[in-house]
Parts: structure tokens; sequence; C-alpha cells
């Protein structure tokens, strides 16, 4: 096991949220199962928000003919699928922790796309990327119960890995959902919402603020745009909800009435924390520092 | 879609607030600022959604602090519909 493993959630935790099966994530999802907030442009579907979505990551990344790219935390693929597709990208990787994911991903068969089963930590590259994304997986990289100064560090180590695969130049836009910086943790943990999300939904994980963010990345990039989305992901949170509840019969059948219950809850709550900002959704475009 | 009366959606929200606050409803007071009674941002949020599910239709969360009191957010609601 990795050190930096161990301030983030485990594989287990990962593959226990993930791997619930591809034909229930299908249900409520966007046909190419992306599962992170999207990006609307005025009354735009939950696909077209995904793409675009997935275009403003390969934008501020750089991704174009000829670059390699880096997809940490690639779900089910939509993001390295599109950067080979659509920017003709000379080679993709995605890393996931989920088995799931990845035997989906390797099913694709194209010979510039990659996905491995792998903890970014881990991850031993035979040339430099030229681009690095990393969509709704940041919320991974700590585990629930750090102090600020732990977790700062587990996030300082990720800047720093990313960096160090990265040529000169290059860049690295990342997507997270986050708190307010003056977010009160232990307030929100006493809470039974707090409890819920920690022990039912995202077993070891917390939560960045952008300070940290920041912070953290500061002796190795610098941040280039920084959005803060909410409003989108209360939107896409909603459009979940919704499908999930239409299509409620055959998720019970495939994961039981427990975790769609949960999902349920889940996806109501934090659109309304998304609508008032306890929730923020971050997308951060960095550049790798030259000095 | 049910179209739900003032006084309906009154009653719903009492019910939500006092299971929120693990009050009985008959200590709550319509007129009273949610903020008053200590509801936690996130336990107004759930509020927002069990009102939600009880119209049948999306409310934005902002309504409990734009419209902040039982009576206030019944009557925002009711004429929202
Ligand atoms: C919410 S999904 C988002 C997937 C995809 N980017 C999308 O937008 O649909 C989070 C992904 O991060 C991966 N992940 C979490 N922690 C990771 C880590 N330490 N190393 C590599 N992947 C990780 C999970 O396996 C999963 O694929």
């Amino acid at each position: 096991m990795s050190a930096v493993r161990k301030v983030g959630a485990t594989p287990q935790a990962i593959q226990a949220h993930y791997d619930a099966g591809d034909a229930f994530f299908a249900l409520f999802l966007d046909p190419t199962r992306t599962y992170s907030c999207a990006l609307f442009n005025g009354d735009d579907d939950l696909d077209a928000a995904q793409r675009a979505k997935i275009d403003w990551h390969l934008d501020q990344s750089g991704v174009a003919a000829d670059k390699r790219l880096l997809d940490i935390g690639c779900g089910w693929g939509a993001l390295i699928e599109r950067a080979v597709w659509a920017r003709d990208a000379a080679h993709a990787t995605g890393l996931t922790l989920s088995a799931a994911q990845a035997a989906h991903v390797a099913s694709m068969g194209h010979a510039r796309l990659e996905v491995r089963l792998e903890d970014w930590a881990d991850h031993a590259p035979s040339a430099p990327y030229d681009a690095i994304t990393s969509v709704g997986a940041f919320e991974h990289f700590a585990a629930a119960g750090l102090s600020r100064d732990v977790r700062v560090d587990a996030y300082r180590r990720f800047f720093t890995k990313c960096a160090a695969m990265l040529a000169p130049g290059g860049r690295l836009s990342i997507q997270t959902i986050a708190y307010p910086a003056a977010f009160d943790r232990a307030a929100y943990d006493a809470t039974d919402y707090g409890a819920f999300v920690r022990e039912r939904i995202f077993p070891e994980s917390d939560l960045p603020t952008l300070p940290e963010i920041l912070e953290a990345a500061d002796s190795v990039f610098e941040p280039v745009i920084i959005r803060n989305d909410r409003r989108h992901y209360a939107r896409t949170a909603r459009i979940w909800r919704r499908r999930l509840r239409e299509r409620r019969d055959e998720a019970v059948a495939l994961v039981g009435q427990r975790r769609v219950d949960d999902l349920d809850r889940y996806f109501r709550t934090s659109a309304g924390a998304f609508d008032i900002g306890t929730l923020q959704l971050l997308r951060v475009a960095f550049q790798k520092r030259r000095a | 879609m049910p179209a739900f009366s003032e006084a309906e959606i009154r009653a719903a929200i009492r019910a939500s607030l006092a299971s929120a606050l693990s009050v009985a409803e008959s200590t709550l007071d319509d007129d009273r600022d949610f903020d008053a009674y200590g509801l936690p941002s996130l336990e107004a949020v759930e509020l927002a959604g069990e009102l939600e599910d009880f119209l049948g239709r999306e409310i934005d969360a902002e309504a409990i602090f734009d419209h902040p009191s039982v009576a206030q957010l019944a009557r925002h609601l009711a004429s929202a519909a």
C-alpha cells in the first residue's frame, strides 16, 4: 500500500461505490455514464451538458493532436474516448480503482486508449504527459477526519505527482466538489445528513476547500481559471434523481431498495446544498510552474 | 400534478419543521424566522427537499432564505405553483 493511499479512500471503499454494476448507473446517468457535474449552456439536456463539461476540461488541459493525456479517475472513459476521437490525441491513459470501469474502457479496444486499474500514486508513466485531467476524483484524495494540515499534505502529494508526470508547460484541469472556506466540518459531521454521507455514500472521503487546493498546488502549479459552477451540480443532481425515480423498480432489482433510497436522499439534499452554496463545484485549470 | 392550497402547504412545512427540530408542531410560530429556531442550513435544505417531494415539483433551496418563516414560505410556494 502506498503512503498516499493511506490518507485517501481505500480501493475497497471506491469499489463499493462504483462497482454497483454498469447496468445500475446506466439507469440514471447519460449514455456515456459520466458521473460528475455537467456544464450547461442555456437549456442543454444532460447529454449535451456532459459533453460540454468534457470539452471544457480538454480545452483547459490543452489536449490536441499528438498530445499525450492522463485522466486520473476516468470512470467509464468518456473523457479519454473523446480526447482520442474528437481531438485526435496521440495517447490517452485513464486510471481508475474500479474493476468494472476498467473492464468497460478496455472493451472499447482503441489502440490509443489505455486504462489501468491503478492508484495515481503508483502510476509510473513511460513518457511525460502533455495534459492531465481529473474530474470528480479529488473528492476521494483525503480520508474523513484528517486535520487541515494532513489533508493539504495529501493534496500536495497529488499536485507534486502530477507536476512530475507533466512535460514543461503542461496543464492540469481538475473538477471537484468543495466546501466553502469557512465551513464548520465538526458541526456538519454532527448532523444526521453529515453522518449519512460519511457512512452510506462516500465512506472514507472528505472534501477540500478552494484555499486548501490552491495552497497545496502552489509550489508546482499556478491557477489559470477558477470556476464555481455549483448551480450546474444542483441541476445535474436533480436530473439524475428524476431519472432514478423513473427507473426505480429496475434500480431496486439491481442494487436493493436501501441503496436506491440512499442515493435518492443524497441527490435531493446535495442539490439543495449546491443551491444555497453549502457545497461548491470547482473547476480549476492549472499550468505547471516554470519556477 | 396536484395543486395545493396555501393552508395545505403550510401544514406540510410545519410537519417537516417540527420533525427537523424534534419539537411538537404546537410549539411552532408561523411568523418566526427559521434562523431563530437555530435550524442548521443543511436541515433547512432537507426541509426544502421534503417540500419538493410533497409538492411534486423542484424547489430552489434558496427559497428558505428568501422566505424565511412558515407563513412566508407557504405563501411563496402557493403563489409560485
Ligand atoms: C465520481 S467518479 C468520476 C469518473 C469520471 N471522471 C466522470 O466524470 O464520470 C471517480 C473516479 O475516480 C476514481 N478514483 C478515486 N480515487 C482514485 C485514485 N486514488 N487513483 C485513481 N483513481 C481514483 C474512481 O475509481 C472513479 O473512476
